[in-house]
């Protein structure tokens, strides 16, 4: 099961703003982890410390505010080794604001590191519900297509 | 795999340790008791748990009943990265939707 997983969701602000939050640090912690290097040139760092899960990447490809390419990985996860896979972010103007589509490409096929990238997560969900956050997904509304 | 019960099944320290265990080596119930500091009756119990979140197979070894992780338990690679991008894609859209968060910036 190598196949792209994608998944787009209506963001209620310009793309502008949508790309600060892919691109500037204290932005991206803000949705997304609590420690963040990030360099957002071509070759530039792509580091956030998600729960405890150390993502590690490079900017590969940026076309502000359009579209954001990155290699992600997690540093010590023999199932997906810093920079392996990729999250290709595209931002496109609608009437209330921007569609961002996510792609995460060329993810770990055989089992074994499917196995380890699952745990992973896992365990990045698991420190955060036990730091007594809800890392539940009944805040928002995951389903593509069928959201606002 | 049922996500919810999975993770359920994971919200607790003794079993995640079970987990590590048998995720390398398939191990009777003794062995992980015995690595845990734990009696096997609450190893049992924790397994039993994984078990029906998917978590753990049991199998059979001559009289010896081994437990290993379930790898459909955690193949769906797809499900992990569905739940991981649309909890954070859900908190971005909760920032961006905040009108004091887009005044102060």
């Amino acid at each position: 099961m190598t196949e792209p997983f994608a998944i787009e969701v209506d963001l209620p602000a310009p793309a502008e703003k949508v790309f600060q939050h892919l691109t500037d640090p204290a932005a991206m912690i803000r949705w997304m982890g609590q420690h963040a290097e990030l360099q957002p040139v071509p070759g530039g760092a792509f580091e956030i410390d998600i729960n405890g899960v150390p993502v590690r990447g490079q900017y590969l490809e940026i076309d502000p505010p359009r579209r954001v390419l990155v290699s992600w990985g997690v540093a010590g996860n023999p199932g997906m080794p810093p920079g392996t896979t990729r999250v290709e972010f595209t931002l496109t103007p609608t009437a209330t604001g921007t569609r961002l589509r996510l792609v995460h490409s060329e993810l770990p096929a055989d089992q074994a590191s499917m196995h380890a990238t699952g745990w992973e997560h896992f365990l990045g969900r698991l420190t955060l519900a036990a730091a007594g956050a809800d890392p539940g997904p009944d805040a928002w509304n995951p389903a593509p297509g069928t959201g606002t | 795999m049922n996500p919810d019960a999975a993770l359920k099944a994971l919200a607790e320290p003794h079993r995640r340790a079970i987990l590590k265990l048998v995720a390398t080596d398939p191990r009777p119930v003794g062995d992980i008791a015995g690595h845990l500091d734990i009696t096997p009756q609450a190893v049992s119990r924790h397994l039993k748990v994984l078990h029906e979140a998917g978590l753990v197979d049991e199998r059979r070894e001559g009289t010896r009943h081994l437990f290993v992780v379930n790898p459909a338990g955690f193949s769906a690679v797809q499900e992990f990265l569905a739940d991981f991008w649309a909890e954070h894609l859900g908190q971005l859209k909760a920032i961006l939707q905040d009108p004091d968060d887009l005044a102060r910036e």
